[in-house]
């Protein structure tokens, strides 16, 4: 069988899956550009939740999240830490009907998986969950002691070993310079270290930076950049003193970190009309921690004021603020584009850890046989042309 | 007790870049925080203030978005704030800095104490605050670990300090000036609430237009040193591997760590 | 005319401390450019000793001021007497130990003659200017060690002073001892201090907190089994160090939660860093920061730790712990 030659821009969570899935056919030649380090950037500043019946990714695509998820338990059977798995469970909140009914379908499905999982409406039962909590004004919660949080570092450079593995070439603190085009075909690669390099595919996995990756073969990249704010707070007495689970608003998401908790912005609250929460910026600008916005700190008080008040005297230990790669329907971009060659496994959002998986196996397996699934062509570039 | 606190806004990273024509670190595109060692001058003096009566005030000098590190400051409990900026203040060294301090602070007011960090993380010179003092010509200890305030005779204080693997009681006369090292305490951190209310809080802010200090005197101009030339160092950090037999690596291994430790 | 190179004698107890011979090293450096003198300055009032101590270490000048007391830690009185003194010799640079008591008084010394000092060079260049007159470029680091920058002092500005950071320079061996002229500037007198020594003991070294310890020894995953952590724990020991680990030891409760580092937003930053077993995610990466000297020790060549840290020995942690503790 013939060799395909493919070269994959970035190392984060989308390059590095993308790219030991591809290393799993003899016939791939891969190699990974990443001009920092792997699994950094918003891959680290991911919280890696991969939980079973939240909303972040609509469960229209259940099976997307299950493969992911399952994918990280096995990643982490194999070898313990290797995903960083914390299994602290996860508490989703009810706080209106239609969020209920989004958890009781989550619930269902889970179990339909062989998880567990129950809608709890007895009040001191979610707070036995997590005594910090209000139970006030909410319909009831979901919960599940089967999942947690994974670490989206320790499992891009788990793949990008796996890859390495199976013969995959990783060639870090190397920029990719040139994209090299004929006849709207592409032919390969440049970097910064003077190299040259033929491709039969180069892909862009470079999630926030698409815009400009995408610039370097002529093409407008039709993502926008939404804010993660997020805080480590160090809470009141500096211990917690139980496992305080993730815990899921449709407005924030927290989860532990040590005796601290992390606490973000969800993707879904954002507003891709308004300029505070996204816009088009540069991420190479961005801090490794601070450079949180004033609003964000209202924002946060009055929802754990009325949330989870047992928190809301915390101290604020750090912050940081990351870009999320949202095309306008929040889903990502996977697959061909106009130019011949030039793949694209970008705009995953707030979704990157969860969907990593699913939709590098299904697009592994286009550029290896020319076979497209169901969520290709649901996720396809074409669709944000229409 | 009044006491004022000198902090300064240092970038989160220390990735920066070089101004071709001044020869001036570029820093603006990082994002600033306060510098560590200040936070623990903050902390010493919230435990002052809380043994005694009075305020904190808290100084810096910086570019207008040094504001943040002021509010920030003020989020940990500090009364007030005065924000020293004007671009003709730019480019300073040290002694163009401290000369601008040292006004800065005799114009807000009088203060039983000041306090500063010892050590900034990014120029790392330790060596403003004794220069405030010998400007505004009172005595000063530099590097000290915290106070023993209890212990301390009116019209004096007593610092703690460590110095050759022995800890010494050192009083001062007041007004003094004291930097305060980094890690001797555990600065308190700001709540949301405590965030919100530092917006409200008073800041001043002081342009050359107040201070009326000579051309002469200040930034470029001010300063008896000029940085002539920037350059990176050979290698950025990226591990050099050592090899050899365990023993062997034992002893480089030793070798490093008494090296580093030896250097007070 | 500012004339010759100028050192401060540091002294502590009694004893010229061992950095002032690595100065005269780098006085030497500039003497055979330009020429000039090789000057001591000291200020004690056990100072016949020291003039003792100093004649023989290869300077040519000793400049002394016998005060009428012991001056430790008064700054402020100090700073006036070492300004007086430069003044009275008047040299074209003077070379200062970046230690504590150098940037301390140094600082008031500098305020005082308006001079300018440079902190913590690590190198020294003589250079020429046009009309023939001699100049030092005083190169220091920046933003860690990221950045060097090369300070000059302005032309007409004299002394050119500079704290020279210890170790840089190795220590001068003198040929001939006994050889420098001795002046006493009696008429220099100690005014009077602000400050007081009152109290000294030893010292305790705190490692309980993981925030301020100034050494830290950080456990991996390779750290985990007993074995190794019992090692961990002897090394941390020896070295006086506090111990932090990564997630997976905070998991096992072979460290306290706070002593986690990385994924918690606390920041370390202690002077020696020595890594075990760590493989090195960015978030405990980012964890630490502003290190002296970083040290990684991991069995995995590819590991990113390699990438951050000063040195890297890539070997079993176990081996070259035993044999350090052997040592």
């Amino acid at each position: 069988m013939d060799k395909k030659k493919i070269g994959i821009i970035g190392g984060g969570i989308s390059g590095t899956c993308l790219g030991y899935h591809l290393s799993l056919y003899d016939n791939a030649e891969v190699v990974v550009f990443e001009k920092d380090t792997i699994g950094g950037a918003s891959t680290a500043k991911s919280a890696g939740t991969v939980c079973l019946f939240d909303d972040s990714l609509k469960n229209r695509y259940w099976d997307v999240r299950l493969y992911g998820f399952e994918s990280y338990l096995k990643m982490e059977e194999e070898e313990k830490g290797s995903a960083g798995f914390d299994k602290t469970g996860t508490l989703v909140v009810a706080t209106d009907e239609k969020v209920e009914a989004t958890i009781k379908t989550g619930i269902a499905l889970a179990k339909a998986a062989g998880y567990t999982g129950e809608y709890i409406t007895d009040k001191d039962k979610i707070k036995e969950i997590l005594p910090d909590i209000s139970t006030e004004n909410i319909l009831g919660a979901g919960y599940t002691q089967d999942d947690g949080y994974f670490d989206g570092t320790m499992i891009s450079n788990t793949y990008a070993k796996k890859m390495q593995k199976n013969g995959g070439a990783v060639k870090t603190g190397v920029k990719v310079t040139e994209v090299k085009v004929e006849d709207k075909k592409i032919k390969g690669l440049k970097t910064s270290d003077g190299e040259d390099y033929e491709f039969d595919y180069v892909v862009d996995c470079t999630g926030p930076w698409s815009k400009f990756t995408g610039e370097m073969v002529g093409m407008d990249v039709p993502i926008w950049h939404t804010k993660a704010e997020a805080f480590f707070l160090c809470p009141p007495g500096k211990k917690l003193g139980y496992t305080f689970p993730v815990l899921k608003y449709p407005a924030f998401y927290a989860l532990r970190a040590g005796d601290n908790i992390f606490i973000c912005k969800s993707h879904l609250s954002m507003d891709l009309s308004n300029p505070m929460h996204a816009g088009q910026w540069d991420p190479d600008k961005l801090p490794a921690t601070g450079g949180t916005d004033d609003y964000f700190i209202d924002f946060l008080l009055d929802q754990l004021e009325c949330r989870v008040p047992g928190i809301v005297d915390s101290g604020l230990v750090s912050s940081w603020l990351s870009y999320r790669a949202e095309p306008k329907d929040f889903l990502p971009i996977l697959g061909e584009t106009p130019v011949e060659g030039y793949i694209l496994a970008t705009g995953y959002g707030g979704n990157g850890v969860i969907e990593a998986p699913a939709a590098s196996r299904d697009l592994a397996k286009f550029i290896m046989r020319g076979e497209k699934t169901p969520l290709l062509e649901d996720w396809a570039f074409e669709r944000l042309l229409k | 007790m009044n006491i004022a606190v000198l902090i300064k806004q240092v970038p989160v990273s220390n990735d920066v870049s070089v101004d071709p024509e001044t020869h001036a670190l570029v820093r603006a595109t990082s994002e600033g925080m306060i510098n560590p060692a200040d936070l623990n001058a903050i902390e010493a003096a919230m435990v002052l203030k809380e043994q005694t009566e009075g305020k904190v005030v808290v100084f810096t000098m910086g570019p207008p978005d040094a504001e943040k590190a002021l509010r920030d400051a003020m989020a940990m409990g500090c009364d007030e704030s005065c924000l020293i900026t004007d671009r003709c203040l730019a480019g300073g060294d040290t002694i163009a800095t401290a000369k601008v301090l040292a006004e800065s602070i005799g114009r807000y007011g009088t203060f039983d104490l000041i306090l500063s960090g010892a050590l900034s993380a990014d120029g790392a010179t330790g060596q403003v605050g004794a220069m405030v003092a010998e400007y505004m010509g009172i005595p000063h200890v530099a590097e000290i670990q915290g106070f023993a305030y209890d212990e301390s005779a009116a019209g004096s204080i007593l610092a703690v300090k460590k110095f050759q693997g022995m800890e010494f009681k050192i009083k001062a006369a007041l007004p003094a000036l004291m930097s305060v090292c980094f890690g001797c305490n555990e600065p308190r951190l700001a709540t949301l609430r405590t965030k919100r209310a530092a917006k409200s809080k008073p800041l001043e802010v002081y342009t050359n237009a107040e201070l009326g200090m000579a051309a002469d005197e200040i930034g470029l101009e001010g300063s008896p040193t000029d940085v002539t030339d920037s350059f990176e160092p050979e290698s950025t950090r990226k591990a050099q591997m050592l090899s050899g037999t365990p023993d062997e690596l034992a002893r480089k291994l030793k070798e490093l760590i008494e090296i580093e430790k030896g250097k007070e | 005319m500012a004339d010759g190179i100028c050192v401060f004698a540091e002294n502590y107890n009694g004893n010229i401390e061992p950095v002032v011979a690595e100065l005269v090293s780098a006085a030497h450096v500039i003497k055979e450019m330009t020429g000039e003198k090789i000057q001591a300055v000291v200020a004690a009032s056990d100072c016949e000793n020291l003039v003792r101590q100093l004649n023989g270490s290869g300077v040519d000048e000793i400049y002394a001021v016998k005060t009428d007391r012991d001056c430790m830690f008064q700054d402020d009185a100090l700073s006036q007497v070492i300004a007086e003194m430069i003044k009275k010799i008047n040299p074209s640079s003077v070379l200062v130990p970046a230690t504590t008591i150098g940037r301390s008084v140094f600082s008031r010394v500098a305020a005082r003659l308006g001079c300018g000092l440079t902190a913590d060079c690590t190198e020294l260049l003589v250079d020429k200017r046009e009309d023939g007159s001699f100049y030092i470029k005083q190169n220091k680091p920046s933003f860690g060690e990221n950045v060097f920058v090369t300070i000059v002092t302005k032309e007409g500005f004299y002394p050119q002073m500079m704290t020279v950071r210890p170790g840089v320079y190795t220590p001068y061996e003198a040929a001939a001892d006994g050889k420098a002229k001795v002046e006493y500037l009696d008429d220099i007198v100690l005014p009077e201090s602000g400050i007081e020594v009152v109290g000294v003991r030893p010292a305790s070294s705190d490692t309980d907190s993981i925030l301020s310890a100034e050494v830290v020894v950080v456990g991996g995953r390779g750290a985990e089994s007993e074995e190794n952590f019992a090692l961990l724990e002897k090394f941390a020991d020896k070295l006086e160090a506090a111990i932090g680990g990564t997630r997976p030891l905070a998991d096992t409760g072979m460290i306290p939660f706070e002593h986690q580092i990385g994924q918690t937003g606390f920041t370390i930053r202690p002077r020696i860093c020595i890594s075990l077993g760590v493989s090195g995610a960015i978030q405990h990466t980012e964890g630490i920061k502003d290190t002296k000297l970083f040290v990684a020790i991991n069995e995995d060549e590819n590991a990113p730790i390699f990438n951050v840290s000063d040195y890297g020995i890539i070997g079993d942690m176990k081996e070259v712990l035993q044999s350090y503790l052997e040592l």
